[in-house]
């Protein structure tokens, strides 16, 4: 018996080990947790799932499914595509996270790819961008361009990931502008209608011109529209939904990392990983400027990318003190990656809150 | 096209293959034993029951109905009190960490390892690396950033008078110090020391953190405003936080150096459901749409009506008003309080029965369940024995009622005036033909009919922060007072209006008041008096059948006086002219309302002493004429019973 034992668990190991797909061919699938859209994060992660079937064309098979609720049913999907064989599953929200560690687990065969995910099984990796980098070219901008010197800030939760958008935002702007004012209303939410809608009125009455958000929808930007004021597309452009009020976009492009993780499978070099990518990677975007932009403005947008590109700009470089007063980086000193993933100060000059 | 075949799949043939026969055919054994188990691939589509013989680190060995079979713990699942518990990967004491994240998410296992970056947890299911920014850590083996070992826990506890205490810190719960000296465990009450030492707790501000009740919409934006003027005046930003299903907006009061110092949560509530958070200890304050009696209060927190009495402080905060609401296209000028319960309750179906033109009036209303529907039950259709009409659309909210009444010209509805943006609100007229518009004015004079009071209310004794009463006196101070203005109620700082503006009030009680000579005479006496004077928005009044001036009499008492300690009366004289009902004998009445002026005038130098000179305060007694209530109804009665407050140049003469 202990010998049948042993066929099973080498027989099993044998299978597991080198790639091999039927026809030859890796299995992908996408994962949606919003019903089909023409904008916004889904549809960002669903247009490099195009763009990866246009790169890969015959060497992978690929499905994709709208509409996958994160908690019990994303996981009882990934656990019904990994039995039936799927060899890599990217998982495109965060809150599949459960879900995506249990299904991995039971399925070590598998791979995983948990987008804005923070927890990795030893068979799934998690990526997300650098959006702070996109909030330097929107704190430029709305610097350059605010008339009442009043930013609104319609921001979710008080995670480091959205206080260091701030606080790029906020940077950026005061470099280009000292006398700019943050007022910033925290949702609790990524993703509310009628929330980010009212914010983004209240802000607007509170004398603010220009809008940011951490938040998903494209309420605040057709309020801005509604109201004359501006405001910047957050996860794709959002030119639609703000003819005159788009000031330029934050644009996720995933196509990069997509490509690059399949041919990582396809090569049988696939690992698990956290990728953190920013505009030197392509994963971050900045979308087609307003024509109500200065052309000097542009040209000073343009160039603060070609420079964080290349890395001869650090959104975070000192000399920069905390909102209390205190010393953070002496000039000419960047924050570190570490620095940055913990960050629950504001910086100084911002006077909002953040709630414990 | 083929699928794929699952790793389970492969399983399943080289079981078959070995055994000659398909798992899937084993029956479970007919009697369930002791240590029956049942052992199922993750898939649930191979199942084996039978009696687990024996357990070790790779296999389970089962005696199934065709024999005894071993198979890989990591394949199965086991099912059955038989199987083995799975053991906690780490003992409770060693190293194990708890990860917590915003949304709840925890991990808990054994801490291997912490980059800076990830922490590396050994957990049940598996190795798991986590991101750090996402998530905090509980537990001994919990990286921090200054390792705590070596920091020197010797503290010294200094108290006012000298006397030191100096030990190991072991413990502060806020208010005890524990310290382990040379004596033994001491604790120290820490109100008393100062504490001195590397391990001293950071005493930073205490963030008063509290609840305050109030209706949607116009309360939460003077509630919201206020707080906005308020922690100005204190050097405090606010930063608003909105509660994920955005029901409760968290307002948070910080410093220069971004710390919190308050946390004010407001909960919109329909009036009821204020009182009860209130006496429930849930809110620190409420605010309500009006004033509730003692009795409706105690009925409604189930006490007793002398211990709700008791406890209970309230206060006029601000004031709005029910208004006939129309469509802004609409040509009706005045409605009159009769015309607008028959409207209501479907006996009076057609616009030109109420002075338009001719057309079906459609009734706008609010669900049954609102404040709203409540207030107009009781004060319109009640006191008439009526009903609301079938005939109605019925709104969900405050604002699609608004929008609604904007979209249809043949719009009628009862609102609140503070709610009115932008549509038709007709002059309102009683009884007796008195007519008022429901300018802040006649909301400030009462002499608007349905002026309702907004009220706040806090207990005695309540452990609330300091905070939230400094606030609750914020309300209704002058800048609180600008709050309620801005969000649309009408304040309580007394306000002035000329004699010019004066004309509808004048002339409506002219055609209103049915007086003989000697009422000519004494209404030409007023009208002489006045007519060089300007008008206080105050009136005030009495508690029913005494000499005594009522609660917001008295309140406007103050505030007068503070008008003239400020110097915003100098060179004026005040004018309080007193009026009785038209019960009773004409000369009586006229001696009556002359007292309530004297009373009145005695408590306005009463808290002017040394200020006001007595010479530049004048009484006056006018009796029944000018009447702003109808003296048919008790209400009206009672509102005719007043003493109104008029302000004239020191060197201006009455006319002759």
């Amino acid at each position: 018996m202990r010998l049948v034992a042993t066929i099973l668990t080498a027989l099993f190991v044998m299978l597991s080990s080198a790639p091999s797909w039927a026809e030859g061919k890796p299995r992908i699938a996408f994962l949606y947790h919003t019903p089909e859209d023409t904008i916004g994060w889904s549809f960002e992660h669903d247009r490099a799932r195009k763009e990866v079937e246009e790169h890969f064309g015959d060497k992978i098979e690929v499905s994709y499914f709208w509409n996958i609720a994160e908690g019990e049913e994303g996981e009882a999907k990934m656990r019904e595509l990994a039995s039936e064989g799927y060899d890599l599953i990217f998982a495109t929200s965060y809150g599949y996270l459960n879900g995506v560690l249990n299904a991995a687990f039971a399925n070590p065969d598998t791979k995983f790819e948990h987008s804005n995910g923070f927890v990795r099984a030893p068979n799934s990796s998690t990526y997300s961008i650098r959006t702070y980098e996109g909030r330097v070219i929107q704190g430029i901008i709305a610097g350059n361009m605010t008339k009442t010197n009043k930013i609104g800030y319609i921001a979710s939760y008080a995670i480091p990931y959205v206080i260091r958008d701030i606080n790029a935002a906020f940077l950026a702007a005061r470099s280009v502008n000292p006398d700019v004012e943050f007022e910033i209303v925290w949702l609790n939410t990524w993703e509310n209608h009628e929330l980010e809608a009212q914010a983004a009125r209240d802000l607007i009455a509170n004398g603010a011109d220009i809008l940011m958000q951490n938040t998903n929808t494209i309420e605040p930007m057709k309020v801005a529209q509604e109201l004359g004021a501006f405001s910047f597309g957050q996860d794709s452009d959002m030119k639609a939904y703000g003819p005159d009020a788009s000031l330029t976009s934050s644009i996720n492009h995933w196509a990069p990392y997509y490509i690059e993780r399949i041919q990582a499978l396809l090569d049988g070099k696939w690992e698990s990983h956290d990728t953190w990518g920013g505009l030197a990677s392509g994963m971050l975007e900045i979308g087609p400027y307003s024509d109500l932009i200065p052309l000097r403005v542009q040209a000073q947008a343009n160039d603060a990318i070609a420079r964080i590109k290349e890395g001869s700009l650090h959104p975070f470089t000192g000399p920069i003190r905390k909102q209390d007063g205190s010393g953070w980086l002496a000039a000419g000193e960047t924050a570190s990656d570490s620095e940055l993933l913990t960050m629950f100060f504001f910086v100084e000059g911002i006077t909002g809150i953040i709630p414990q | 096209m083929k699928k794929r075949e699952s790793m389970m799949e492969k399983y399943n043939k080289i079981i078959a293959m070995t055994f000659g026969a398909t798992l899937a055919l084993l029956a479970p054994a007919a009697i369930a034993q002791d240590n029956t188990v049942t052992l199922q691939s993750p898939d649930k589509k191979i199942s084996v029951t039978g009696e687990l013989l024996s357990v070790d680190d790779g296999f389970y060995v089962i005696k199934t109905v065709v024999g005894e079979m071993t198979v890989s713990r990591d394949l199965v699942t086991c099912d059955g009190t038989a199987c083995p518990v799975a053991e906690p990967e780490v003992a409770a004491d060693d190293g194990t960490v708890v990860l917590k994240s915003g949304d709840g998410t925890t991990f808990s296992g054994e801490l291997l390892g912490f980059d800076g970056t990830n922490y590396t947890l050994k957990t049940v299911v598996g190795v798991l690396t986590i991101r750090s920014e996402f998530v905090t850590c509980e537990g001994a083996s919990c990286p921090s950033d200054k390792a705590e070992e070596q920091v020197d826990r010797t503290v010294s506890l200094i108290s006012g008078d000298g006397t030191r205490f100096t030990g190991n810190l072991q413990e502060y719960d806020g208010t005890n110090y524990v310290i382990e000296s040379e004596q033994g465990v001491l604790t120290v009450r820490s109100e008393f020391v100062t504490c001195v030492g590397d391990a001293c707790p950071d005493l930073g501000p205490v963030v008063a953190e509290f609840k305050v009740a109030s209706p949607a919409g116009v309360g939460e934006q003077f509630i919201g405003k206020a707080l906005n003027r308020f922690a100005n005046e204190k050097s405090l930003n606010v930063t608003r936080s909105i509660s994920y299903d955005g029901t409760e907006v968290n307002y948070l009061l910080g410093n220069n150096s971004g710390e919190l110092v308050a946390s004010i949560t407001v909960t919109p509530t329909d009036d009821i459901a204020s009182l009860k958070a209130l006496f429930s200890g849930d809110a620190a304050f409420a605010l309500t749409r009006e004033a509730f009696t003692v009795e409706e209060i105690a009925g409604i927190v189930n006490m007793r009506a002398k211990d709700v009495a008791a406890r209970l402080n309230a206060q006029t905060i601000a004031l709005d008003a029910l208004t006939a609401t129309m469509n802004p296209a609409n040509r009706v000028r005045s409605v009159s309080l009769k015309q607008m319960g028959d409207v209501l309750s479907g006996r009076v179906t057609n616009w030109k029965d109420v002075g338009g033109d001719d057309g079906a009036i459609q009734l706008h209303v609010l669900n049954a369940d609102s404040n709203l529907a409540r207030v107009i039950k009781r004060d319109i259709l009640a006191p008439r024995g009526l009903r609301l009409a079938a005939n109605v659309m019925v709104h969900e909210t405050l604002d699609e009622l608004n929008k609604a009444i904007a979209d249809d010209p043949m719009a009628f509805a009862v609102s609140y005036r503070s709610q009115n943006k932008g549509n038709n609100i007709p002059t309102t007229r009683n009884a007796c033909n008195i007519f008022s518009s429901a300018n802040s004015f006649s909301l400030q004079t009462e002499e608007y009919p349905l002026t309702m009071g907004w009220n706040l209310y806090t207990l005695q004794g309540q452990e609330v922060p300091d905070l939230s009463k400094s606030l609750a006196e914020y309300l209704s101070s002058d800048e609180g007072q600008a709050a309620a203005k801005e969000a649309g109620l009408v304040g309580l700082a007394i306000d002035k209006q000329a004699m010019s503006e004066q004309g509808e009030r004048l002339l409506s009680a002219m055609l209103a008041s049915s007086i003989d000579k000697a009422g000519i005479k004494v209404y030409r006496n007023y009208l002489a008096e006045v007519s060089t004077a300007d008008r206080l928005s105050t009136t005030l009044r009495f508690v029913s059948g005494s000499a005594q001036l009522d609660d917001r009499a008295l309140r406007d008492v103050r505030r007068i006086s503070e008008l003239v300690r400020k110097g915003e009366l100098d060179g004026n004289d005040i004018l309080l002219i007193g009026f009785s009902d038209a019960v009773g004998v004409f000369k009586n009445n006229i001696v009556l309302s002359q007292a309530r002026a004297e009373r009145a005038k005695a408590d306005i130098l009463n808290s002017t002493i040394g200020i006001l000179d007595a010479a530049n305060v004048k009484t006056f007694g006018f009796g029944p004429v000018a009447p702003v209530g109808c003296n048919e109804t008790l209400d009206g009665r009672q509102l005719n019973r007043r003493v109104e407050v008029w302000i004239r140049g020191s060197n201006q003469d009455r006319l002759r």
